[in-house]
Formats: C-alpha cells, sequence, structure tokens
C-alpha cells in the first residue's frame, strides 16, 4: 500500500479559503464597475476613460474569480480523492506536487501579481496620471478605492499565496525545513521514494495471434496508391459559354487539349510505376494439427490517401478423389474499411473460428482502391494450405 | 484506297439489316424471356453490374467476381445477400431457368449501403457469386441480377432498382 503525503483536511481547508476569496474577487469586480459607473467626466473626457478602464478590470477580475473557483474545486476534488484511496503510487505523488505547487503559484500569481501585472501598473499608472491631471492639490474621488485595492492584492499575497508556496517548494525542490508557522500540505513521507519504472519497448499488440496455435504465420502484398499527378481541368460549371467558332485562343486550347487527353492517362502510369509500394496487406493465419485458421488482415497504409477495402472472398477447395480440387464454399464479406493515410487496421474474417483441414486449399481475395479522383477497385489474393503454405495469388477472378 | 462498287451497296445494306435484325431478335428473345423476372422494376439505369477482375469462364470457375455500380444521386440499399439471383437460359426452350447460388455472404442481416455516385469508390461493392447447377453445362448465357431500393437521407426506402449482368458460355 502507498503512503499517503497529503494532509486531506489541509486541502480541503485551502480549497474552501481559495472559494472565499473568490468571491471575494467577484464582489470587488462588481464593486469597480459600480464606482466607475458613478464618476464625473472631467472637462467631458475623463468618465469614459474611467468606465472603460473600470470595464476591463472587472473583466480581468471575473476571469481571475472564475479560475480560483475552479482551482478550488480542483483542489477539493483532489482532496476528496485522497481521502477515497490510497492507491496512488510515490511517484505519482511527486507528479501531484509538482502540479499543485505549479497551479498554486499561478493562483499566488494571479493573487499578488496583478496589481504587480502590465495591466495593474498600466491601470493604477493611468488613474494616477488622470487624478494629476484632474487636481493636483487634493485627491480624487476614487482614490481611496484604488489604495483600498493594492492593499487587498498585497493582503492576499501573504495570507494565501506566500504560504502555499512556502508549503510545497520544499517538498519538491529538496529537503530544505519548511516554515513551521504555515500548515503544511505535504507531510514527509519515511519510505524511500520509488523510482519509475521506464516501460521495456513491447511489440505492438497483434490481435491475430493465438499462443495456443503451433505457428502464427503472416503473408504480405503490397500495393501502390497514389493520385495521378497529371489530369485534365474541367473548368467551372458556373463559367459563360464560349463560343469556340469564334474564339481562335479557345480552339487552340481544345486542340492542346485533346492532345493531352491521349498522352496524360501514359504519363500517369509512368509515374504510378515509378512509386514504390505503400500500402501493405498482411494476411495473418495460424495453423494447428488438425488445420489452418485466418482470423483477418492487417492493412498498413503508408501511402497519402486513404484506402478503402470494400470486402473479401474466401474460397474452400477440398482436393477430391482424383487430385482435382473441388470448391468446398464460398463466403462473401460485404464490409467496407476506411484505412487513413499512415494508420493501420486490422479486417476480421467471420470465419476466424472455422478450422480448414489439412486437405484443403483456402483462397481468399480482397478488393481494395484508394480514394483518390478517379479511383479504380484492384483485387488480390493469396492461397492457403490446410497444412500452412501459403502464396500470393495472380490478380483476376 | 478501297474501291467503292455502287452496285454492291443495296447487297451490303440488306446483309447488315438482316444481321442486326437476327442479332435484335436473338436479343430481344432472351430480353423478352427475362421480363418475368424483371416484374416491371427499372433494370441496369441507377445501378449496374458488370464483371470484374477480368473475364471470367464460368464453365472452369462458376465463381464470379462482380462490381456493382451506382450510378444515382441517392443511396441504394441491398440485402446482406444483395438479393443475388443466377439464371441460365437456353436456347432451345428460350427460357430462362434459376440456378442455386452457393456464395455464404457475410455479416449477416447487415445491409450493403450503396452510396452516391459522387462518393466514388464508396458507391461501388464488389459482389461475388457462385452458380451451382447442372444447367450450366449446356446452357448459351447466363445472367446474374442483383435488386436493392433507393434509400432516403430519413432512412425511408424508396423504389426497388435491379441490375443485371450477361454472360455467355463457352462451351
Amino acid at each position: 500500500m502507498s503512503t499517503i503525503r497529503v494532509d486531506p483536511p489541509s486541502l480541503s481547508e485551502k480549497a474552501n479559503e481559495l472559494e472565499q476569496y473568490a468571491e471575494q474577487l467577484r464582489r470587488l469586480a462588481d464593486r469597480v464597475v459600480d464606482s466607475a459607473e458613478g464618476a464625473p467626466s472631467f472637462e467631458g473626457q475623463f468618465g469614459p476613460k474611467v468606465r472603460a478602464l473600470a470595464a476591463q478590470a472587472h473583466s480581468d477580475l471575473s476571469w481571475r474569480a472564475a479560475t480560483l473557483h475552479a482551482r478550488a474545486e480542483q483542489l477539493g476534488a483532489i482532496a476528496a480523492k485522497f481521502e477515497q484511496a490510497d492507491l496512488e503510487s510515490v511517484a505519482g505523488m511527486e507528479h501531484l506536487a509538482i502540479s499543485m505547487q505549479s497551479w498554486v503559484e499561478r493562483s499566488g500569481a494571479a493573487l499578488a501579481g496583478w496589481a504587480g501585472s502590465p495591466f495593474g501598473q498600466s491601470f493604477f499608472r493611468r488613474l494616477s496620471s488622470l487624478a494629476s491631471v484632474a487636481d493636483r492639490s487634493e485627491k480624487p474621488w476614487w482614490a481611496p478605492i484604488v489604495l483600498g485595492w493594492q492593499s487587498t492584492w498585497l493582503w492576499l499575497d501573504r495570507a494565501v499565496g506566500a504560504p502555499i508556496r512556502e508549503g510545497l517548494r520544499p517538498r519538491v525542490e529538496s529537503a530544505a525545513p519548511s516554515d513551521p508557522t504555515v500548515t503544511p500540505i505535504v507531510t514527509p513521507s519515511p519510505s524511500a521514494p520509488i523510482a519509475i519504472a521506464t516501460p521495456t519497448p513491447q511489440p505492438p499488440h497483434n490481435p491475430f495471434f493465438d499462443p495456443l496455435a503451433n505457428e502464427n504465420k503472416s503473408i504480405t502484398s503490397q500495393l501502390r496508391l497514389a493520385e495521378p499527378p497529371f489530369s485534365l481541368l474541367q473548368g467551372n460549371p458556373n463559367d459563360p459559354p464560349v463560343n469556340l467558332a469564334a474564339n481562335k485562343l479557345a480552339l487552340i486550347l481544345q486542340a492542346v487539349r485533346a492532345f493531352n487527353r491521349i498522352f496524360i492517362d501514359q504519363a500517369n502510369a509512368n509515374y504510378m510505376a515509378s512509386v514504390e509500394p505503400n500500402v501493405d496487406f498482411s494476411l495473418h493465419y495460424s495453423t494447428y494439427d488438425d488445420g489452418v485458421r485466418i482470423p483477418g488482415l492487417r492493412i498498413d497504409n503508408h501511402s497519402e490517401v486513404p484506402v478503402v477495402v470494400g470486402g473479401a472472398e474466401i474460397e474452400q477447395w477440398r482436393i477430391g478423389p482424383q487430385e482435382l480440387p473441388i470448391r468446398e464454399d464460398i463466403h462473401l464479406q460485404g464490409r467496407e474499411l476506411v484505412v487513413q493515410p499512415g494508420g493501420s487496421e486490422y479486417f476480421y474474417f467471420d470465419v476466424s473460428d472455422t478450422t480448414f483441414p489439412p486437405d484443403t486449399r483456402v483462397d481468399i481475395r480482397i478488393v481494395a482502391a484508394g480514394v483518390i479522383s478517379s479511383p479504380t477497385w484492384g483485387q488480390m489474393g493469396w492461397s492457403v494450405s490446410g497444412l500452412g503454405g501459403a502464396i500470393e495469388l495472380l490478380p483476376g477472378p | 484506297m478501297v474501291a467503292c462498287d455502287f452496285k454492291r451497296l443495296p447487297l451490303l445494306f440488306t446483309s447488315c439489316a438482316v444481321l442486326a435484325g437476327g442479332i435484335a431478335a436473338c436479343r430481344s428473345e432472351r430480353d423478352d424471356a427475362f421480363t418475368t423476372y424483371l416484374d416491371g422494376r427499372e433494370a441496369n439505369r441507377t445501378i449496374t453490374l458488370e464483371e470484374f477482375g477480368g473475364a471470367a469462364d464460368p464453365i472452369a470457375d462458376p465463381t464470379l467476381s462482380l462490381m456493382l455500380t451506382n450510378h444515382g444521386s441517392e443511396r441504394v440499399t441491398l440485402p446482406d445477400d444483395f438479393a443475388a439471383r443466377i439464371f441460365t437460359y437456353s436456347a432451345e426452350s428460350t427460357t430462362w431457368a434459376e440456378i442455386r447460388n452457393g456464395a455464404t455472404y457475410s455479416p449477416q442481416n447487415v445491409p450493403v449501403v450503396l452510396e452516391p455516385v459522387a462518393e466514388p469508390p464508396l458507391n461501388q461493392q464488389y459482389v461475388g457469386v457462385w452458380a451451382i447447377g447442372e444447367d450450366m453445362r449446356t446452357a448459351s448465357h447466363m445472367r446474374v441480377m442483383v435488386s436493392g431500393n433507393l434509400l432516403a437521407d430519413d432512412g425511408e426506402l424508396g423504389e426497388e432498382v435491379v441490375a443485371y449482368v450477361e454472360i455467355e458460355l463457352q462451351h
């Protein structure tokens, strides 16, 4: 059992405090707006500026209050979680402590730093400049609010931000003693930290691997799929009709188009021939004492276009008395599978539980196409012996 | 250069006309005999069926690979077995006879949906059939027919559509 190093009641207490401060922030934001609404317009130009600044301050304060509220809820949830279960590992605790320090520091910065932030400093500076322009001899009407506001920020930082930061920092950085006057959230653990184990690299999960089989085999065929680089632009159907007979340029373009039409297929064919095979179809099968099972295919799409597997045909043949193959059954699997570029998918056969006996031959053909501008279906296949041998079939029915 | 003998033109036209008439008569004969199975349904317009993967020799290998294509703007739904039926034509009796399709289609009870023509290649579907019957040895032609329904966006089934392909049997 792991050791709990965080005091849940302390967390709950701090969560409640944060919620209270959030509520204070909300009230302060409302007060700023209410105060600015009544600001007199000094020579007709300061009132709108004050109200604009107040609106900006209200927005910023409300956002920070909401953030504090969310953090308080988060802290409460963490406390509840600790109370419910102590199954977290020491490594997980360290990670949690780091996370808590991070967000508490951010919260502390929110509490303490707003007044010192560029926006806060700008806000106070602009208010001060307004005050100095308005009346240099006496303080403006809103001066107490600003001073009270500043002092509130500093008090919040001292009361909340600093204690929490001090309470967390020694736990994470070093064994430095913490301030005894501050209620620690994290208590020392007598147990030595457990090193985080580096996971051992595992081979990719193969759902077709059967540990009870004599052998698990696969045979791979490849396709090349790519978008043909050459095409005839069809134009925009909304374009106005052109009288070709009266337009010599259009006639020339039509002649060029006709010329291109002749050679474009050949150009695309040459391009496709130069493309390396980029889609792997691996037929998986397992051999047993009483025959062979064929659970399905794995498709690895290394191309840049999606691949659609349109279905599979599985034919079972039996070697007859005259050693002639006699078709026993044929299964058609009418399902479509789309493999996205760079992705891998498994195509499961419904006959995965069928054991084809050793004196049979099973032919599997699949049809596949690339999702390109003019897709065409292609067919590929394999022949698997009931004894465990397999060969690739030539394209065709 | 080919010499043009205008005196032989009428004979040539007559021969062509007779030949075309004979072909039309034969085709019409098979088509007429097949109307019973179409039962007034639209055929080979919204969906078509054609051989796939090269010309087949059904006598040597009675498993046929076909490609079903939806040319319409609506989706088409078909039952899990495509409602596939196989017929053989006897020139002597000028009738079509239905024979067995030995293929097992899976997954069962899951309809096949052809997307509209604007969504290639999903507007096409591979269909395999296995013709089983003694009539294959004597028939002159065979036809494979599939049928489905137009499918509206709200799932309602619409008009029934049919497609068939004819394959000449070389004995």
